[in-house]
């Protein structure tokens, strides 16, 4: 009966475990990266934008500074 | 002659500005990507204090959002780069051309106008204080002075006032004449003429009491209505000058004679003689110093103005000559109040003119090409108009028949005299220095200036050496004096 709890408790951690790997390669490790790259992504192109807006108030302040 | 100098105006944008809006914009663009940046990474910062007290897996994740929040930060410096990089390459790109396209443009209008000066002798002089200048001095309206008003690295084509933001423009062609300006050495004000046209200058020696003023007056008038109705255009470019010429010539309308000039450096004025066809008018410099300015050698060495010379008119007081005064003491007497006989001897005037015309053109191995119209004045005066006038030249044509027009046969006749009372050296002498001597007789007044006579004075001959002198200077075609005498006398009809 030990015997058999025993060896059901190992295929039941190997289970567990490769299922862990699994979950890690195909579920966490995805959307960790998604979450990552999408806050990034939207950091990119508002530093874009913001970039732009700043070249262009720069343009118009430093038209009016240096004369 | 410095070709730059600082100037109250702004600089071409492609060569100032330009380039500090480019510092300007990169320096602080960065600042406020900065500002940006922080507030990521101060997020990041957030997320991180919020998941520090999570279970694991919240930590995980809030470890990953910090991540990205951090990545968000740093991207704003990557773009805050690119846009820089960019911006820095399209300006740089853009003011080179600009600049070199405004180079190139600066230097061809430099040299047109260079060559255009020195092909048609243009320079810019003072009447005033007769000094050269590269350029005068030009006043804004605002007041301010702008002394290098040409194409420059503040302007190709018009320079904008940093007083008062006026466009001020760099050539006469877009109307920088309409500019008031002064002469950068003396301060005055410059007419408009000055550096417009060719510049003839022509200066009128003689002792004190020669009769200068009158002459030039009367016979500035004359050469004015001669050549107006040939089709010329000849006009004072200083209101000052024509006001001055209108009041003088009123006065001898009225049978009065001109005051005595009392500037030993005279102020030339200035007449624009346009030839009709010409692309160019001619701009004359007429210098009437006061008689006084032979009288010594420190004040003949005062007229500075005698470098530029390129015609004179040497005037003779008939009573200046030692031999005729003294033959004709008794008839001088009797009118001497109103003849005025000058003292200052001919030879000791020519010396004197001689020692600064030397000075300033410098000595020649040959003799000098400045045509010099020695003028013998006076000749209403003591029967002079029978001895070197025009029944002298009638009678003298009559005896020789190769002696074709009155002039040529006066020439003969002030030259023969001249010899005859004593100035035989003076004439050896000019002719020996001077390649173009020609000898004139006139009257500016045309009779004796008497108190209650208000009759306008009719002057004889005293157009005939301007217009010698003029047409040898290449200012004026010469008119026949048939024709001339006829203009004349329709003129004062008028």
């Amino acid at each position: 009966m030990d015997e058999f709890l025993g060896c059901g408790l190992l295929i039941g951690i190997i289970i567990a475990v490769v299922i862990a790997i699994y979950a890690l390669i195909y579920v966490i490790l995805p959307v960790s990266i998604v979450i990552l790259g999408g806050i990034g992504l939207v950091g990119a192109v508002s530093g874009v934008g913001v970039a732009v807006r700043n070249c262009q108030q720069l343009l118009v302040e430093a038209h009016k500074v240096e004369r | 002659m410095n070709l730059y100098v600082p100037q109250p105006a702004y600089k071409i944008y492609a060569f100032d500005r330009g380039w500090r809006i480019m510092k300007y914009v990169t320096e602080h663009l960065f600042k406020r990507t900065h500002a940006t940046a922080q507030w990521w990474f101060g997020k990041a910062g957030d997320v991180l204090n919020w998941g520090k007290y999570r279970p694991w897996y919240m930590k995980y994740w809030s470890y990953i959002v910090m991540a990205g929040m951090g990545l968000a930060g740093g991207t704003q410096y990557v773009s805050a780069m690119i846009l820089a990089a960019l911006f820095i390459v399209l300006q740089t790109v853009i003011l080179s051309v600009w600049a070199f396209l405004s180079a190139i443009l600066m230097g061809i209008l430099a040299v047109a106008t260079f060559l255009y000066a020195r092909v048609y002798r243009i320079f810019f002089r003072c009447p005033d204080c007769h000094k050269d200048m590269p350029i005068p001095t030009f006043i804004c309206t605002c007041g301010t002075e702008h002394t290098r008003l040409w194409p420059s690295i503040y302007g190709v084509l018009s320079h904008r006032c940093k007083t008062c933001e006026e466009k001020l423009p760099t050539l006469e062609l877009n109307g920088r004449k309409k500019l008031s300006r002064i002469c950068p050495h003396c301060r005055r004000p410059l007419n408009v003429g000055v550096g417009s046209g060719t510049n003839v200058h022509i200066t009128i020696v003689g002792g004190p009491s020669t009769g200068k003023t009158n002459y030039i007056v009367e016979a500035t008038n004359q050469f004015k209505q001669i050549y107006e109705s040939n089709r010329y255009r000849i006009s004072f470019t200083d209101p000052r000058h024509e006001h001055e010429f209108a009041s003088n010539l009123s006065r001898l309308m009225n049978g009065r004679e001109l005051l005595k000039t009392p500037d030993i450096v005279p102020q030339a004025y200035n007449l624009a003689i346009k030839a009709p066809g010409a692309q160019v008018p001619r701009f004359a410099y007429v210098y009437d110093a006061a008689g006084e300015a032979f009288n010594t050698s420190e004040n003949t060495d005062s007229q500075v103005y005698y470098k530029y010379v390129d015609g004179i008119i040497f005037m003779i007081d008939p009573c200046a000559i030692p031999s005729y005064r003294h033959i004709h003491r008794g008839d001088i007497e009797l009118v001497r109040d109103a003849l005025r006989p000058s003292l200052l001897d001919v030879m000791q005037a020519y010396e004197r003119m001689k020692q600064i015309f030397e000075a300033s053109v410098g000595l020649k191995k040959g003799r000098y090409t400045h045509p010099i119209a020695v003028v013998v004045s006076k000749v209403d005066a003591l029967d002079l108009e029978e001895e070197i006038g025009a029944p002298a030249a009638s009678a003298l044509m009559r005896s020789d028949p190769s002696i074709k027009s009155e002039e040529d046969a006066i020439n003969i006749l002030v030259r023969n005299f001249l010899c005859q009372y004593g100035l035989d050296h003076f004439v050896r002498e000019i002719e020996l220095q001077y390649s173009n001597v020609r000898y004139f007789s006139c009257s500016a007044l045309g009779r004796l200036p008497i108190q209650n006579d208000k009759s306008s004075f009719v002057p004889i001959r005293v157009v005939d050496s301007l217009i010698w002198l003029l047409a040898k200077t290449k200012t004026v075609r010469p008119i026949e004096k048939k024709g001339r005498v006829a203009q004349v006398q329709t003129q004062v009809m008028r």
